[in-house]
């Protein structure tokens, strides 16, 4: 029997005779607490149960108990939904192995949705992240996580390449940035551009900023692309636009400044899981009426759409891609890494919101964060569009990109659609995690 | 032979022919329960205290940034302070409401303060949770796994070769038992939380260099895990092999409060602890908050008096987790801050090492002692002050001036030079501390009638 086992038998009896307590929608503690059934107290203490070299012994604990404690929630097993919260409690910790990490940022959100006060928790850590982001902090994490991980940087890559064929022989060129890359993609495009063998084209960038924190910072960024641009010779100009605070899919032409005679390309990095489900649609809809050469959809692998109003469902699915991203998060830091604490407090973010907030509540802050799978994504964007592969040279691209990482990257053959080309897959260590996708109307 | 050996001048000391300052160097002992009236003043007192311990971290930053740090420094002082009161009043949807800003402001990588919040988020996030669960009954946990005693045992390692405390224990203690074994020559130790034993090969050595040789030396060894146990009597039995000396080794998995004491079963409680009537009994306890040592305070003590060993050598943290929960968190954040600041001096944020230590031992404590019950997670009367406590059931002190405290300046003028680490004498009892707070307290005490 592992030590998690023997501790959950140890503990059971506390938690038998409980009444509900989630009843309640404060944090208050009972009234009367229960009783020790032990005639001698004597004490438990916390230690350190994981810690990177934990055996068989404790694999794999925290997976077990946080879903043990979600179908709790869903049962409304509050004497079993009490035990298993101590226990993720006693057993977690946000600076400790894998399993301690996801315990614990599982377990804030398991205690958000048992009392009932996700909104609140979630619109509190983004008005505290807001806070204290700024831009060399943001732009610092971004660089850091693309020198370590190509989580980000293939997206970019393929999408650069894509578009730069797409843009073949134009000269006056618009790009539309829906995302939150803070414009790191840019800059290679533009070295490709300035060495096009003809003449150089113009472009326009208008980024579209959605996500609540990436506004703040982004002021900053116009400057430092204007300058790049004119260090690189190409003729340049740089529109930001506020995306957040009406719907997507209600920006105009006019707004987007496109204008007659461009070759546009609208390029959209992690941007369609952060819109409202029922106005996907519509926002694909816009992208159509841009009448663009080619569209960029990078979107990260996971479903949490399909099952939102599943809770139990739903939390496996993010309990399945979280770990994913965790475990990928920590091979590829350094054990003491800001960079990468900073990364997982966002993850916790996005848990919150996905498993603990209403959405029918209308959050005006914050992003959906209801991700699509690739084949969900291919499914809405036939609609107005058709795929384009990406090119034997755009691959290569991308393969010599994985090649600059350490171990564990690939391009993974996407098996639903097998007649079909479905876009790129980035996997780590065999499992799919970024899907990048280039269409055209 | 130790007296032989040249005394070195540690560096803030005066020039006495103990070289250790003496006690009018007014070291704050944080042993005072100050009642908490009001926290801003607990801010401003804590935040001057911090800077004038932090005085080298930022010399080399201009301006701006020590502004800006010393005011997010403050604010997160603030913040964790507010977050205890309303812990302490159980106002735990406001507590929780103030514990995203000071994660957000904290992290395990940054600087002494921001190091020492995060643990202390951590602990506070727990905390919160188990109240409103409303679960802190006590309840027994059969043993920290091997794993988990293995994890403990690397930490201290490290934690060994980056501060001073473990040798000032083992150097302080060996020698006091050793003069108190002067003229004995069947000996028995009883180590209350034995661990691997690290202690006593530098005791063994003494011993064996005495011109008067023991006819017998035992110990017992308590601790949780039998296996763990075992190991630890394996590698004694090794040591003192190698020296020649007679001993034996009496493992005792159990929590020496848990012992029956019933008095008129003395000679069995002397049976379950291994103990000959012949014998010369040592007792000795290295304290820390890792987990529960003694199972029972009041009856560790009532044991200590009926068995009246000739001497008992405790080091203490100078930590004292009696009182309201506010008042423990307050001292508990003091001391800390002191620790994280030793630890940190002068290495860069990013030392796994430290990094270790932090986490597997400190965060572990201060985990511990920010949960309900605090260190032993029951409600429990607990000793506040075991040196106190002894000098109150009948035990004296017996001084640590002398050798035991030559000892310990001796090793802090030794390697990598512990500079910043103070060693006061008060009362023939020694000191280590971090600048101006005391952290640990190594005292020895026999029993008042020897008869």
């Amino acid at each position: 029997m592992t030590s998690v086992d023997s501790l959950y038998n140890n503990t059971l009896f506390i938690f038998f005779t409980q009444k509900s307590s989630m009843e309640r929608t404060h944090l208050s503690p009972y009234t009367n607490h229960p009783q020790t059934t032990t005639k001698q107290p004597i004490s438990h203490t916390y230690s350190d149960p994981g810690g990177g070299e934990a055996g068989p012994d404790n694999d794999k604990w925290a997976s077990k108990l946080l879903l043990e404690c979600a179908q709790s929630i869903s049962y409304k097993d509050y004497g079993k939904i009490n035990h298993l919260l101590w226990m993720l409690n006693e057993l977690s910790s946000p600076y400790g192995d894998c399993d301690q990490k996801l315990a614990y940022y599982f377990l804030q959100a398991l205690f958000c949705k048992a009392t009932e006060s996700g909104n609140r928790c979630y619109k509190s850590l983004i008005s505290v992240a807001d806070k204290s982001h700024c831009f060399d902090s943001a732009r610092k994490l971004i660089l850091k996580f693309q020198e370590v991980s190509p989580w980000t940087t293939f997206g970019h890559v393929a999408s650069n390449g894509a578009i730069l064929e797409a843009f073949d022989g134009e000269n006056k060129l618009h790009i539309i940035d829906i995302s939150n890359t803070l414009c790191t993609q840019w800059p290679t495009l533009l070295e490709a551009l300035a060495t096009r063998s003809d003449d150089t084209p113009s472009l326009k960038l208008t980024v579209v900023v959605t996500s609540t924190m990436a506004r703040s910072i982004m002021k900053e960024i116009t400057q430092r692309m204007e300058k790049f641009a004119r260090l690189m010779g190409v003729p340049f100009e740089f529109n930001l636009i506020n995306g957040s605070n009406k719907r997507l899919w209600q920006l105009t032409k006019e707004e987007l400044n496109v204008q007659e005679g461009e070759a546009i390309a609208v390029n959209c990095i992690g941007a369609l899981r952060r819109v409202e489900v029922e106005d996907r649609g519509d926002v694909i809809r816009l992208f159509s009426s841009l009448n663009p050469r080619i569209v960029t959809v990078v979107e990260e692998e996971a479903d949490f759409t399909s099952s939102r109003f599943d809770f139990v469902k739903c939390f496996e699915e993010c309990l399945r891609y979280y770990t994913l991203y965790f475990e990928m998060l920590e091979e590829s830091f350094t054990p003491t890494s800001n960079e990468r604490l900073m990364l997982e407090r966002e993850c916790s973010r996005g848990i919150v919101r996905v498993l603990t907030c209403d959405d029918e509540q209308n959050i005006d802050s914050g992003d959906c964060e209801r991700r699509e799978k690739g084949n969900q994504w291919c499914e809405r964007l036939k609609e107005h569009f058709s795929l384009v592969g990406f090119s034997d040279d755009v691959v290569d691209d991308v393969k010599a990109l994985l090649k600059r990482y350490r171990t564990g990257w690939s391009l993974a053959h996407d098996r639903t659609n097998s007649n079909e080309d479905s876009g790129m897959m980035l996997a780590w260590k065999d499992e799919p995690v970024v899907w990048a996708s280039a269409w055209k109307p | 032979m130790l007296q032989s050996l040249h005394l070195q001048h540690p560096p803030i000391s005066s020039t006495t022919s103990s070289s250790v300052k003496d006690s009018t160097m007014n070291m704050n002992t944080n042993t005072s329960k100050r009642p908490i009236h009001d926290s801003t003043d607990e801010i401003t007192e804590f935040s001057g205290e911090i800077k004038r311990r932090n005085i080298n971290e930022h010399e080399h930053e201009d301006n701006s940034l020590t502004v800006e740090a010393e005011s997010s420094g403050l604010r997160l002082l603030g913040l964790l302070l507010q977050c205890a009161e309303c812990v302490a009043v159980e106002n735990l949807n406001r507590a929780n409401s103030l514990l995203p800003e000071i994660s957000e402001l904290s992290s395990p990588f940054g600087s002494s303060l921001e190091r020492v919040a995060a643990y202390f988020a951590e602990a506070l996030q727990a905390r919160i949770i188990s109240s409103y669960l409303g679960t802190y009954s006590p309840l027994s946990i059969k043993t920290l796994t091997l794993a988990q005693n293995q994890r403990i045992h690397n930490a201290l390692q490290s934690y060994n070769s980056i501060t001073p405390f473990i040798k000032f224990s083992h150097f302080t203690s060996n020698q006091a038992i050793f003069q108190a074994l002067e003229h004995e020559e069947t000996v028995h130790i009883i180590d209350l939380d034995i661990m691997q034993g690290l202690q006593w090969p530098g005791l063994f050595h003494i011993l064996a260099s005495r011109p008067r040789k023991l006819k017998s030396l035992r110990i017992t060894g308590i601790g949780s895990s039998h296996s763990l146990l075992e190991a630890t009597g394996v590698r004694l039995h090794e040591f003192a092999n190698s020296l020649n000396l007679p001993f034996e080794f009496i493992p005792l998995e159990c929590k020496i409060g848990n012992i029956s004491s019933d008095s008129t079963d003395f000679t069995e409680f002397l049976t379950q602890l291994g103990i000959r009537s012949d014998e010369t009994v040592v007792v000795h306890w290295l304290h820390h908050c890792l987990y529960d040592v003694t199972g029972s305070d009041y009856n560790t003590v009532r044991l200590l008096r009926l068995l009246k060993p000739k001497l008992i050598t405790v080091i203490e943290q100078d930590l004292s987790h009696g009182g309201s929960f506010l008042n423990r968190f307050v001292e508990a954040l003091h001391y800390y801050s002191a620790l994280f600041d030793a630890v940190g001096d002068g290495v860069e944020p990013e030392n796994v090492e430290r990094f270790t230590v932090e986490r597997q031992l400190f965060g572990a404590e201060i985990k511990n002692i920010v949960a309900v019950g605090g260190p032993k997670r029951t409600g429990e009367v607990k000793v506040e002050k075991w040196g106190m406590e002894l000098g109150r059931v009948g035990f004296r002190a017996v001084s640590l001036a002398g050798n035991p405290a030559s000892q310990a300046s001796l090793l802090l003028g030794m390697f990598p030079p512990w500079k910043g680490y103070t060693l006061v004498e008060e009362s023939g009892r020694l000191k280590l501390g971090w600048k101006d707070l005391s952290l640990v307290t190594a005292s020895a005490w026999e029993p008042l009638d020897l008869d």
